[in-house]
């Protein structure tokens, strides 16, 4: 009897703490990133968002507009592509620029536009550019990672292919880095977190997530 | 010892839930809603990459429900396709720790202990939720054509409301079951010790609380010395159904007081089916995101028969998820008043203790989303 009670509570205990596990990573949506960095007089300004949607959510946030609901013209989009940005604001757009390690600000967006793919998939992309607040010199402490710590969405930019460096001085290159592997402290907290069923907080995205080094000489 | 040993698994247990519940509380409100969701401030929690294989395939999973709506799109036969597949969807993605669950698994642990209920209350919140989706994506989106804005206002609002909901069948909770805790303190220790004891073992029969129904109901006469420790209404019924003869033959039962899990499946009927149908409306009127999804998208393939198939398919892999969960609670419940030899005094103390505190769980619950959605509305 007291083995089955245990057996119960077990049950339990891995119900919700796996059940963490589980719900924490499960994105509803899923975007594939491009970005361009965009440089002028030898200064980065800023990254211009190119976020193509997965089908599910491209049908969703299309719904209802345009008058012909399965084309929508982009000038029929332009109201959802300011919406959307204008609540990324709380978001930090999702776009997390570190400067010599500290965080960089960033100015309020322009130039967002949306569209649909004219293909089967009729994936929609949204595209907004993020200026840096003070445009800035990539030196070799320049780096930035495109993600939603609440794993809601889910962004993929893995691939170099993605990036593409605008009007940029010559030799400057970007380079996708994997995550730095864990120090031992950092693998005691997540181990910790894995028992707990508790966030590791969110820096940990940061330290998990790979990043995008940019480099000029 | 063996006291000794049940009341911490008891502890162990008081807090295993309390501490997985807020945990998964707090990491709903953690969240603002994602200007990317579908007006529910529903997800995953943070970023920590730990379970990272999962989130690929999580995407391929995605991708394989779209793929499988396009299917039936050109062959309606691949509706059992699309139909397994949003099954395993519901199955998988009710492994949460979403509030609904959370609100049925306290709602279980405080108030119910007949399985089959429990199954009844799970299997109707499942598929409330998945009504609720094709009733939002039916009515806006179809006969509408409203904006993905008005569906996301929409969800959003049938959310607050739920959370309002659980806060207030929280507080119903409190008031019935703080009732019945604080009422063993006020009654009177009589000298009974030495009797205790020979009892225990005389009413063990009675804890074998999860198959119960009606029908099975230990009508003993020693049910009567519970009017002394609850007030609920339905304790009446026993008075009634005892003869007076009786009551005074086993007045030194008193001390008893055993738990019996029975004891919810002697309530009256308003009484027990209305928290139950609270319980069912509250945890399970917020729709899912990916039902939503699947139902615009099945929308915008000019076939939103499927997405309704897909959605109820979901909803029946959801009930199982959650019905296992609801089960483990009765189970858990069940055994530990066993253990804490529920017929002592000491034993229904903590018992009332227990279920009054399920009842404050599920309160802090409602009110920490509710005010949690409140301040990112505004």
């Amino acid at each position: 009897m007291r083995f089955r009670f245990f057996l119960c509570l077990a049950g339990l205990v891995i119900f919700f703490a796996g059940g963490t596990r589980l719900a924490n990573a499960h994105p509803h949506v899923f975007v594939d990133v491009k970005v361009d960095l965009v440089f002028n007089e030898g200064k980065m300004t800023g990254i211009l968002h190119q976020w193509t949607f997965d089908d599910l959510y491209s049908a969703f946030v299309t719904q209802g507009v345009g008058r012909n609901p399965d084309a929508p013209t982009r000038e029929e989009l332009i109201p959802i592509a300011k919406s959307n940005v204008e609540a990324l604001e709380e978001f930090d757009y999702f776009t997390f620029v570190r400067i010599a390690g500290s965080k960089a600000e960033m100015a309020p967006p322009s130039d967002y536009a949306m569209w649909q793919s004219t293909g089967k998939d009729k994936l929609v992309t949204l595209q907004f550019f993020l200026p840096l607040k003070t445009p800035a010199v990539p030196d070799e402490k320049f780096a930035f990672q495109v993600f939603d710590p609440s794993y809601f969405v889910a962004f993929d930019l893995e691939k170099e292919s993605s990036i593409t460096l605008k009007n940029a001085p010559k030799g400057c290159v970007a380079k996708i880095m994997a995550p730095a592997p864990l120090n031992a402290d950092d693998r005691k907290i997540l181990d910790e977190s894995a028992r707990s069923g508790l966030a590791p907080g969110l820096d940990f995205g940061l330290k998990m997530a790979g990043h995008v080094l940019v480099k000029c000489p | 010892m063996r006291t000794h040993y049940s009341r911490f698994a008891l502890l162990l247990l008081l807090f295993l839930s309390g501490f997985f519940l807020f945990a998964g509380a707090y990491e709903a409100l953690a969240q603002a809603r994602n200007p990317f969701s579908v007006g529910i401030a529903e997800g995953g929690g943070n970023a920590s990459g730990i379970a990272g294989w999962i989130l690929a395939k999580q995407a391929e999973f995605e991708r394989m429900l779209s793929g499988a709506i396009r299917a039936v799109k050109n062959d309606a036969a691949g509706f059992w396709s699309l139909a397994s597949l949003s099954f395993a969807y519901g199955v998988f993605h009710a492994a949460g720790p979403g509030h609904g669950k959370a609100v049925v698994a306290s709602y279980m642990l405080a108030n119910e202990s007949a399985l089959r209920r429990g199954l009844v209350i799970s299997f109707l919140a499942a598929l409330l939720q998945g009504l609720v989706a094709i009733a939002i994506v039916g009515v806006l989106a179809l006969l509408l054509n409203a904006t993905a804005q008005r569906m996301k206002d929409a969800a959003s609002f049938v959310e607050t409301a739920s959370y309002a909901g659980i806060a207030l069948l929280g507080l119903y909770l409190i008031w019935t079951k703080g009732r019945s805790f604080f009422a063993l303190f006020m009654v009177p220790r009589a000298p009974h010790s030495a009797g205790q004891h020979d009892h225990h073992d005389h009413h063990d029969h009675h804890h074998h609380a999860h198959g119960h129904d009606q029908g099975h109901d230990h009508a003993h006469h020693d049910h009567d010395h519970h009017v002394n420790y609850d007030h609920h209404d339905h304790h009446h019924d026993h008075g009634h159904k005892h003869a007076a003869p009786q009551v005074e033959e086993h007045v030194h039962d008193e001390h008893c007081g055993h738990f019996h899990a029975p004891d919810a499946s002697t309530l009256g009927e308003g009484f027990r089916w209305g928290t139950a149908l609270a319980t069912v409306i509250t945890a399970g009127s917020r729709p899912c995101s990916g039902a939503i999804l699947v139902l615009v998208f099945a929308l915008a393939q000019g076939i939103f028969w499927a997405g309704v198939g897909a959605t109820l398919a979901m909803s029946l892999g959801t009930a199982i998820t959650t019905g296992a969960l609801a089960a483990m609670a009765v189970f858990a419940k069940s055994l530990a008043l066993r253990l804490t030899n529920g017929a002592s005094g000491r034993g229904l103390m903590i018992t009332r203790g227990f279920e009054f505190a399920a009842a404050c769980l599920v309160f802090g619950l409602g009110a920490t989303l509710l005010f949690g959605s409140m301040a990112w509305a505004g």
